[in-house]
């Protein structure tokens, strides 16, 4: 069987707004550059898994909470 | 592609290296056209004036240390500036820096397979296959090597820029 395509999308642009984050903030406390996160919240960019958990981490909300596949 | 002022504040470290550093090598390649070529002004550049030894030496000589110059200040450079803005790179840089590596891998496969096949086929044939392209000389073989050395770099960086811009 064909795994389905699909593309990672993400709720981090809501859930940086809820905190009052810049994207610079964000970037920092997860150890990325910037633009880096500004290329994932445009979806031009999915991070490797380790960064995703990171950023999970960061808002402490569960991966779900941050990650979506469609 | 031109940017603002604060459009360029912008970048991430290793675009602004990536476009400065592109820079300095179009400008080593120029040198190199004018020096073992005819000049971009003329046949493309690609009709190879023979040089003596000592003189290719000197080129030679002229080139690495430009280039080492040129990649130690933009490195140092941007590399300042990144010091005073956080993190300086992360795994995207290092995933389009592996990328764009890729694409100048392909580039030297691409023309160390071209000059093979002008040299063979010019050889069999009695004239170089593209006109004035003769690189059996010292001067010419020269001139092929550096050639594809710098566009390597010239294709790396502008492959670093497309992968941070594209859409």
């Amino acid at each position: 069987m064909t795994p389905r395509k699909g593309k990672v999308g993400n709720r981090i642009r809501d859930l940086r707004t809820e905190r009052s984050w810049s994207q610079g903030e964000l970037a920092e406390r997860v150890g990325a550059t910037r633009q880096t996160i500004n290329a994932i919240e445009q979806e031009k960019y999915a991070p490797t898994l380790e960064l995703a958990f990171r950023i999970a981490l960061a808002f402490e909300v569960g991966f779900e909470d941050v990650w979506t596949f469609r | 592609m031109f940017y603002t002022l604060s459009g360029s504040l912008k970048m991430a470290n290793a675009e602004r290296y990536a476009w400065w550093s592109l820079v300095a090598w179009i400008g080593i390649m120029f040198f190199l056209l004018m020096r073992l070529a005819t000049g971009v002004a003329n046949s493309l550049g690609f009709e190879i004036v023979e040089q003596s030894a000592a003189r290719l030496l000197g080129i030679y000589i002229s080139i690495t240390i430009a280039a080492i110059i040129a990649e130690s200040v933009i490195a140092g450079a941007t590399a300042a500036y990144a010091a005073t803005k956080g993190v300086e790179r992360d795994e995207r840089d290092a995933m389009i820096a592996q990328r764009a590596s890729l694409a100048s891998y392909w580039f030297v496969a691409i023309a160390l397979n071209v000059i093979v096949f002008h040299v063979l086929a010019s050889a069999t044939y009695g004239s170089p296959l593209i006109s004035g392209l003769n690189i059996t000389s010292t001067t010419g073989i020269a001139f092929a090597i550096l050639f594809v050395l710098v566009g390597a770099e010239i294709v790396n960086r502008a492959a670093l820029i497309w992968n941070y811009r594209r859409p």
